[in-house]
């Protein structure tokens, strides 16, 4: 065969090879991908177990211990589910392959089913203990429905990035909940609320809004109910 | 949306990869023998021709004629062309020959014409006129080696090279983009048409200097006065006559390239027009075994050229829809862009996309790299162009475009200046 033949052929042969490499490190990445998700949940399934025990400890034995326990616990859960929430947006926006994987759809509902139950135990929580945490809840649904959520989403980003920089301990908590994954926990709260075009807001349980609410009117709201926190000053 | 760009982008890697790597393992097998030169006979001093038309080139000229008055090769007539110039280019010429002739040198003719007839048919009176045994044409704002001659001449030993080109390099290298052009021409009209004229596929006698075998020119009736890009369209006929273009790197001339950008966007959209109709004009003789390589080497070209600007498209298109997305969200929250900029590194958070495109990336800088080195040039000559070529793809896609559209808008009717 004439060299220039040969080239053509060797460079098909790498060519096809390095997409074969590229194609093998996209399916490693996406078995990493799984392994820390997995890694994060298994930590806040501990959290979830544990804060069990103190809430039963609360009732039966010291609740100023167990508050002091909760708050540390909180802490742990909030930054866990803060990571694990990132991370799931940054892994589907890295691979469309795991994006669009069952296993990303299951760990998204996964993901949304917890953000209900950590709602609902620091709800518990911010009552028995007298904690100064305020609590949004933020119902969105996909792009083709709700044009603003992205938007929505951004601003709430922006609201906890700041309160990240501001205090240790993050004195807002944003429960971001997919209203399309078919959760059943979350189907019951939308409708108790009334609520069914998104994107809506519901601050420290009250007065359920929806459509675009701005950086300050949901500063506005959060601030009525305590405008001591540090995040009210900035 | 997504998902037709991750496809395209798939598609368009594994071809642009797949030229990359052959260009690459090209510079690597033929590394010896870029800079191999033929056995010289010292006898064979065939008497040549150098053809240089000239249109409004008063500012470049009277260089060309003294570069030309250096030439050391004696057997060769130089014939300037004037094609209706209406600036001093005659006046120039006649005044720069008359001194030459005085100090002896008879190598210079001069035919004064006062219409304009166009580049083509200019050559072809030249050839018409001409008596050597090899033909170069030649541009008027051009300028060549002393010893250019002694080094094309003996390429022609080899019975199938119907034209030998030349190492093309810009002469006023003073603007970042002629800077640019500068590494684009090191590497496009000098190591890429030496690579390709292993395989048999340069597609273009490059206008600054070119060298003919004068029966050959004769017999395919010279250059087509109809074509915007004479020195491409005649790479077709030569192929169709069994010839081959070659290309030697030892052989210089220095071309002198517009300085500003319209100047160059003008000259690209005349280039690049020409080449879609020149390929058009000569469909016929596309992806026929009997045209050799060279056949599916024109499309294939094309092919990836097309492809590359529909990915122009699509990733200006998806980068202006984020763009105009991120304005819209930092609008709500008062334009606090560096406020919580972070930076995670994370393998994870790259996809096989990212890797694609870091792969081609790597790719182009090693061709550049490679493609330099092995061209003897170093790259402390120019780092501006350098630096700033792996960029340049923007510029050719903006060139590409306006050529399309140009070709549409006229219906092919564009003129040559």
């Amino acid at each position: 065969m004439e060299i220039k033949y040969r080239l053509l052929v060797a460079s098909l042969a790498i060519t096809l090879t390095l997409f074969a490499a590229i194609f093998l490190l996209g399916s490693v990445l996406n078995q990493e991908r799984e392994v820390s998700v997995e890694g994060t949940f298994s930590q806040i399934n501990r959290d979830f177990s544990e804060m069990q025990t103190i809430s039963l400890l609360a009732d039966s034995h010291d609740k100023d211990l167990a508050c002091l326990a909760f708050k540390e616990k909180l802490k742990d859960l909030d930054g866990n589910l803060w990571d694990l929430g990132s991370d799931l947006e940054k892994f589907s926006s890295a691979s469309e392959e795991f994006k669009k994987s069952d296993y990303y759809q299951e760990q998204k509902i996964h993901f949304n089913e917890n953000e209900v139950l950590y709602y609902l135990v620091l709800s518990n929580v911010v009552e028995t203990c007298d904690l100064s945490k305020q609590r949004i809840l933020y119902f969105y649904a996909d792009r083709d429905n709700c044009s603003k959520c992205d938007d929505q989403s951004f601003i709430l980003r922006d609201i906890t990035l700041d309160d990240d920089k501001l205090n240790e301990d993050r004195e807002l908590a944003v429960f971001s909940l997919d209203t399309d994954l078919d959760v059943k926990s979350i189907d019951i709260l939308a409708k108790y609320y009334n609520l069914s075009n998104y994107p809506c807001l519901v601050i420290n349980d009250k007065n359920p809004v929806c459509g675009i609410q701005s950086r300050e009117e949901i500063m506005t709201s959060v601030c009525e109910n305590n405008s001591d926190l540090n995040i009210c000053s900035n | 949306m997504i998902v037709a760009y991750n496809a395209f982008m798939y598609f368009m890697w594994f071809i642009v990869t797949f030229y990359m790597i052959y260009i690459v393992l090209s510079i690597v097998v033929f590394k010896h023998s870029l800079f191999e030169k033929p056995e010289k006979d010292p006898n064979y001093n065939p008497f040549c021709s150098l053809i240089i038309p000239a249109w409004n080139e008063q500012d470049t000229v009277a260089d060309t004629i003294k570069s030309l008055h250096k030439v050391t090769y004696q057997n060769v007539e130089f014939i300037f062309i004037n094609d209706g110039s209406t600036d001093k280019t005659s006046k120039i010429i006649t005044k720069y020959l008359k001194k030459i002739k005085e100090k002896g040198d008879n190598r210079f003719r001069f035919i004064d014409n006062k219409d304009n007839k166009g580049k083509a048919a200019r050559l072809n009176q030249g050839i018409e006129a001409c008596k050597g045994e090899f033909i170069a044409c030649m541009d008027a704002d051009t300028e060549v080696e002393p010893g250019i001659f002694e080094k094309v001449i003996p390429e022609f030993q080899d019975p199938e090279a119907g034209a030998i080109t030349v190492a093309v390099e810009v002469a006023n290298k003073k603007t970042w983009l002629n800077k640019v052009i500068a590494v684009e021409f090191n590497l496009g009209l000098s190591l890429l048409l030496k690579i390709f004229s292993f395989a048999k596929v340069v597609w273009v006698t490059p206008g600054p200097f070119s060298i003919y075998r004068a029966d050959l020119m004769k017999k395919i009736g010279g250059f087509d006065p109809n074509n915007i890009t004479e020195d491409h369209e005649i790479a077709f006929r030569i192929y169709k006559e069994g010839y081959y273009i070659k290309n030697t790197m030892h052989a210089r001339v220095f071309a002198t390239m517009p300085d500003t950008f319209k100047g160059s966007y003008y000259q690209r959209r005349r280039w690049y027009s020409g080449s879609i109709l020149t390929m058009f004009q000569h469909r016929k003789m596309l992806l026929k075994k009997e045209h050799g390589l060279f056949s599916f080497f024109i499309p294939f070209n094309m092919f990836i050229i097309f492809l590359s600007m529909g990915m122009f498209v699509l990733s200006a298109g998806l980068l202006l829809h984020k763009i105009i997305k991120n304005i819209i969200f930092f609008s709500q929250t008062g334009f606090n862009f560096f406020e919580h900029w972070t930076f995670e590194f994370n393998p994870l958070f790259f996809g096989r996309v990212n890797f694609l495109g870091m792969t081609m990336f790597v790719m182009v800088i090693l061709f550049i790299l490679l493609g330099l080195l092995n061209s003897k040039r170093k790259l402390s000559d120019n780092p501006i162009g350098i630096m700033l070529f792996p960029f340049f793809y923007i510029f050719y896609q903006i060139y590409w475009w306006g050529a399309v559209i140009s070709t549409i808008i006229k219906k092919g009717k564009i003129s040559w200046r």
